[in-house]
């Protein structure tokens, strides 16, 4: 029904020879740009949505990878140095950040508890802008790394 | 009345300003969810992994707590010290040494962990399983 009704004023279309006024183009325009804008408010919020998403998902990627390197290594030494981090000789309480694209990588590290090894509570997070995109608390043991 | 409708021309662009607004807003609407659906499932692997690492975390401490109770224990008798430990772990002698087999659970995520020693030698303890489980498995 519509569609007929849409050919039907295409047909007739070229026959018809009134015109609008002015001021009905204006209003229909301002009217139209009105409903645009909030259409526009809508897209422009699901695209920084969707940065925002992303952003903390390659966040989230950076932290999971840091913290496996750290729980991988045979000491936290290992760990710093294949993550390209200069530290002390010896770690019992320190924080590391590592200043990423877009981000800071923050590492926490602090040797609790009296075991054979050392066991380390690791806090790894990704801040931009004072804010966590991401964070991950974990805690490794290191057998082979004696007490310092 | 309907056909006078269908062939007059009147309100026929207001009609089509209407299909094109609904397009949009459809496509707006389309687009804001793709992206919430996004963020929610970022989130759900940002919690996941959070629960995976704190069960890890407590395996770790459990494997520390093993390793220390392995240590202090008599000579040759390593399985006193384990035995005198609280919490939950099967113990079994197999050829030439012990495997020790404890899970650890955040939420739904949990981890199985499974240690071997070779009798005598205390300093031989090792992972040897290490494996992620869910309540579903």
């Amino acid at each position: 029904m519509i569609i007929h009704a849409i050919r039907n004023t295409l047909r007739q279309g070229s026959r018809n020879e009134k015109g609008f006024t002015l001021v009905e183009v204006i209003i229909s325009i301002a009217a139209l740009g009105i409903i645009c804008a909030v259409l526009l408010r809508l897209f422009v919020l699901a695209g920084a949505t969707n940065n925002q998403a992303n952003d903390v998902q390659d966040a989230q990627i950076a932290v999971t990878s840091a913290v496996e390197v750290l729980a991988a290594s045979d000491t936290v030494y290992d760990a710093l140095d294949a993550l390209g981090i200069s530290h002390s000789d010896s770690i019992t309480a320190e924080s590391f950040v590592c200043p990423k694209d877009g981000y800071n990588l923050i590492i926490d590290l602090a040797a609790r508890g009296d075991y054979p090894g050392t066991l380390y509570d690791i806090s790894v997070s990704a801040q931009a802008d004072d804010k966590d995109l991401a964070a991950i608390s974990t805690s490794t043991y290191y057998k082979e790394q004696t007490h310092d | 009345m309907i056909r006078k409708l269908l062939t007059s021309k009147k309100g026929s662009s207001s009609i089509l300003v209407m299909l094109l607004m609904v397009v949009l807003v459809v496509f707006g609407i389309a687009a804001l969810t793709t992206a919430l659906s996004n963020a929610r499932l970022g989130q759900k692997v940002a919690d996941r992994a959070e629960s995976y690492y704190a069960a890890e975390s407590a395996a770790f401490e459990r494997f520390a707590a093993i390793d220390k109770a392995i240590t202090n224990a008599p000579p040759h008798d390593a399985i006193s010290g384990l035995n005198a430990m609280r919490f939950d772990t099967q113990i079994a002698q197999v050829d030439g040494g012990v495997t020790i087999t404890y899970e650890t659970w955040s939420g739904d995520v949990g981890i199985r962990c499974v240690l071997a020693m070779t009798d005598g030698d205390i300093g031989s303890l090792h992972i040897t399983e290490w494996i992620q489980t869910t309540r579903d498995d």
